[in-house]
């Protein structure tokens, strides 16, 4: 071989040792233990597809899978959304824009473990914050406040409410909204959670990508139309195409792994309302300490990602080409 | 961004926490650390004394400990300076004044991570300066989440790194640990005068039970958990509350109680109105937690005890047992009368806050210690906690008994239900009963059970009961009174118990553990996975996704499962051999 070969070839060697080391052999091993029952210390027993087959067949897996899926479209479209009108609102000239910019992304360095513990006492629904927010409504007697809470508890969403006589002597009714003891507001509580953390992570790249785009294509697109939507669509979307791909893949791949915010917010309850795929399959190991069918579900959110992942690089390439 | 707009958006953003802060008011539970957070005073066995009293060598090192000159210590406890004193013989004939038998040693003990001054780590963290000065020995604490504990002790354990020498562990572990060898009699050591003394027939057969397996002694006692009814008793016994209760349902309140269906009446009728003048808002009949992956599930078998479990001499598929049919292993969680008990307990959550099936067990201990509850089903804990004046607005106005009972119980060996004369009254070992056993891996093993042993003599487990704060609750006849037991009250009073609420709190107690009936502990392989699947399905129930019959149908499928999974021979051999089934 070559002198500068062997040099090239040594300089490559560390990159080419870690990434076998550290994302290959892991990647392969676990793949290669989704098809035995695991139990350290104990004989592994090979059992084919059969972790597979038990997923599909487990109520509770699929529900899992259902839910995570929810919690993915539902989350990172609203991050996207909200995250690129920030981004277009800030990018203008405007006062305390500096300020406003970087408050916006501060929740993106906050540790999700402790934001799940920060939302717990925010939506802690008897006097939480955000309960305690709410308007109070004032009736004549404590009967008709208690009238007012059956009519609340009539009304679409499982709102509930409670009648009681203020200091002042008047009769009171506040509403409650079950943020985290009714399913699918506990599921909304993470949704909302995870978007106010990530949002500012959409916001932040599509700014400097919007930064980047030469004020000449504007220019040249305003002697065509006044509109500003029209601009937006034909030349802020169309040039921010590859970073908008890159920002809803970083995003995805992210959203399909959640795990600390439910974990702390909710215990992925009630019931198996907020159980996302990695809580379960972190249950799968904690309780039968079964690691080969929670390699089996690591392995089948990967391929999900990966798919995802597959469509949008096929995606860009078409763009670059 | 500049100097001026920084410092104006943070003055901004502490302005707006302030106000925010101010908005919602917290009702979030504050941590729950018991009552005894001020020095007790004096006692008669138990020498307290002020900050001042460690000794100091003249090299200026701390002692923990102070020799009498009869061969007895007091052992200083760590950051609170209290002392606790035990005679020679209760310390053995190892340790003595200058002797420290394992100096150099070192061992490792993992337990609840509930911090230095917290539930059930507590005691150790206290302990440990005085132990290290007796032993010469060093003493490594490692915390563990409950979540984690028994999969990081297994681990260990499996992979043979031998980390840990031992483990406080919960009453369920016991089948996982001793089954596979992971932990290792302690019979000859308890026999051994070398050691601290303690005896172990100050415990009941019910609390016995769990620190064996198969006849042979594994953990050392500590910790006593079971679950009692706790009622406000100041608005029961008020005869104006007596007069509405009677006006609006027609019936006197029902006092003494004596079954769930009492609970029930009572709950529903104190549900919704505002008997308790703390706050403005109604209160409620009753509190639970249900929030998953916690406790939950501790309130349905405690409730259901009363209404499957039928006492007598023998243990078989009917008697004297819950949980599997101990010749097939066939679940019985879905009989009828586990069915009737979590239709009463879908009856009683609902006079009970909408919102406790997202509670954790501190959320609903804090809502009955807040004065929103008539009552609460529970651990000792709450009965330490109420005397903690800054958790508690309830102190004095204390009731509690064993769980009460049912005039009907399903007979699971013929298929029908029995009605009884008398209430069927259950007691329970429900939770953990924390206590420390040794790991088969330890190379000091001696050494460990010299730690746990010192825990477990009268001085020092009754100086660990008589303060909530450790978690260490009463169990043992050396915690109770006479004429059952030995304990003086004035240990708990100089620890700021109301003598109303404990004399209450130590009879419910009593009769709870010494019960003629005991409801069955499961403690075997993947008992907290069986537990786990229950949990979720009763969340299910509770929140009204599932009628209980249907709940409970599926946990006996998936309980069937894991039986499967785990193998169904060795999962029978087990549980026979954990509740005592001869054929």
């Amino acid at each position: 071989m070559h002198q500068d070969n062997r040099i090239k070839l040594a300089l490559l060697l560390p990159a080419v040792l870690w990434v076998l080391c550290f994302t290959i052999f892991p990647l392969v091993y676990g793949v290669g233990l989704s098809f035995f029952n695991v139990k350290i210390g104990r004989p592994d027993t090979f059992v084919g597809f059969e972790n597979y087959v038990h997923f599909f067949k487990d109520d509770v897996g699929r529900k899992s899978a259902l839910i995570t899926l929810i919690f993915v479209c539902v989350s990172v479209t609203v991050q996207m959304i909200v995250g690129m009108g920030l981004a277009v609102l800030l990018s203008r000239d405007m006062p305390l824009r500096g300020t406003l910019r970087t408050t916006i992304t501060m929740p993106l360095f906050a540790t999700p473990v402790a934001v799940g513990y920060l939302f717990l006492t925010i939506f802690y629904e008897k006097g939480g914050l955000v309960n305690g927010l709410l308007p109070q409504f004032t009736a004549s007697s404590l009967e008709e406040a208690q009238q007012m809470v059956e009519w609340v508890k009539s009304l679409p969403g499982e709102l509930r409410g409670t009648a009681y006589m203020h200091e002042d002597g008047t009769a009171r009714m506040k509403v409650i909204l079950p943020w985290l003891s009714r399913p699918r507001w506990a599921l909304a509580s993470i949704i909302l959670v995870d978007i106010w953390q990530w949002t500012p992570f959409c916001f932040l790249i599509f700014l400097a990508s919007l930064q980047g785009i030469p004020r000449e294509s504007y220019e040249a697109a305003m002697l065509e139309t006044k509109s500003g939507w029209q601009v937006f669509r034909h030349v802020t979307l169309p040039m921010m195409q590859p970073t908008i791909i890159l920002v809803l893949l970083l995003r995805l791949t992210e959203a399909f792994k959640v795990f600390d915010i439910p974990y702390t917010l909710t215990g992925g309850g009630p019931a198996n309302a907020t159980k996302m795929l990695s809580f379960y399959a972190y249950e799968a190991w904690r309780e039968a300490r079964n690691i080969g069918y929670t390699c089996s579900v690591a392995v089948m959110l990967f391929i999900t990602v990966l798919i995802a992942l597959m469509i949008l690089f096929k995606r860009t390439r078409q763009i670059y080409e | 961004m500049n100097r001026n707009s920084s410092l104006k958006m943070l003055c901004g953003l502490v302005v707006s926490s302030f106000l925010l802060a101010g908005c919602g008011k917290d009702q979030r539970p504050k941590e729950a650390t018991g009552p005894a957070s001020s020095p007790p005073k004096s006692g008669e066995r138990i020498e307290v004394t002020g900050p001042g009293s460690t000794m100091v060598t003249e090299e200026g090192e701390e002692k923990n400990l102070r020799w009498s000159e009869d061969g007895g210590v007091n052992l200083i406890t760590f950051e609170d300076k209290e002392a606790i004193h035990l005679s020679k013989e209760q310390l053995g004939t190892m340790f003595g004044k200058g002797k420290q038998p394992f100096a150099g040693k070192q061992i490792t003990i993992n337990v609840l991570a509930n911090g230095s001054k917290g539930g059930i780590s507590g005691p150790l963290h206290r302990l440990r300066p005085a132990w290290q000065e007796l032993t010469g020995a060093e003493l490594t604490i490692v915390e563990v989440p409950i979540a984690e504990q028994l999969n990081k002790t297994i681990n260990d354990l499996e992979f043979g790194t031998g980390k840990y020498d031992g483990c406080i562990q919960g009453a369920w572990y016991m089948g996982e640990l001793v089954m596979p060898g992971f932990i290792i009699p302690i019979d000859d050591y308890m026999k051994d005068k070398r050691f601290p003394q303690w005896d172990p027939t100050w415990l009941p057969p019910s609390l016995r039970e769990l620190h064996q397996w198969d006849g042979k002694w594994y953990g050392v006692m500590n910790d006593s958990d079971g679950q009692a009814l706790y009622w406000r008793n100041d608005i029961l016994t008020d005869p104006e509350w007596q007069k509405k209760y009677k006006e609006e349902t027609g019936k006197d309140m029902p006092l003494p109680i004596k079954t769930w269906q009492d609970v029930i009446d009572i709950a529903k009728f104190f549900n919704g109105k505002n008997w308790d003048s703390t706050n403005r808002e109604p209160d409620n009949g009753i509190v639970m937690h249900f929030r998953v992956n916690q406790q939950g599930m501790f309130h349905f078998m405690s409730l259901s005890a009363a209404f499957v479990v039928n006492g007598g001499d023998k243990v078989n598929r009917g008697t004297n047992n819950y949980w599997f049919d101990p010749d097939t292993m066939e679940p019985l969680i879905n009989q009828p009368g586990h069915v009737k008990a979590l239709e009463v307990l879908y009856e009683l959550a609902k006079h009970g806050p909408e919102e406790q099936s997202a509670w954790d067990l501190g959320a609903a201990w804090d809502h009955f210690l807040r004065g929103n509850a008539i009552f609460v089903f529970s651990w000792g804990d709450v009965g330490s906690l109420v005397q903690d004046k800054k958790k508690s607005n309830i102190q004095g106005k204390l009731g509690a008994s064993i769980l009460p009972g049912s005039y009907e119980v399903y007979d699971m060996n013929k298929n029908e239900w029995v009605k009884l004369d008398k209430p069927n009254v259950v007691g329970n070992t429900t939770g953990g009963s924390w206590h420390g056993v040794i790991s088969s891996k330890s190379k000091n093993p001696e050494l460990v059970y010299s730690l746990y042993a010192l825990m477990a003599t009268e001085p020092v487990s009754t100086w660990n009961v008589n303060r909530g704060w450790t978690g260490v609750d009463p169990g043992a006849s050396i915690h109770f009174p006479p004429p059952e037991g030995t304990a003086e009250l004035k240990g708990f009073q100089d620890a700021g118990w109301n003598e109303s609420d404990l004399k209450f709190y130590l009879k419910a107690y009593h009769e709870n553990f010494f019960a003629e009936t005991m409801l069955p502990y499961l403690r075997i392989n993947g008992a907290e996975e069986y537990w786990r699947t229950l949990d979720r399905n009763l969340s299910a129930t509770m929140i009204g996704e599932m009628k209980p019959k249907e709940a409970l149908d599926r946990t006996a499928k998936e309980w069937k499962a894991v039986t499967e999974r785990r193998g169904l021979k060795e999962q029978l051999k087990q549980y026979q051999q954990s509740i005592g089934y001869k054929k």
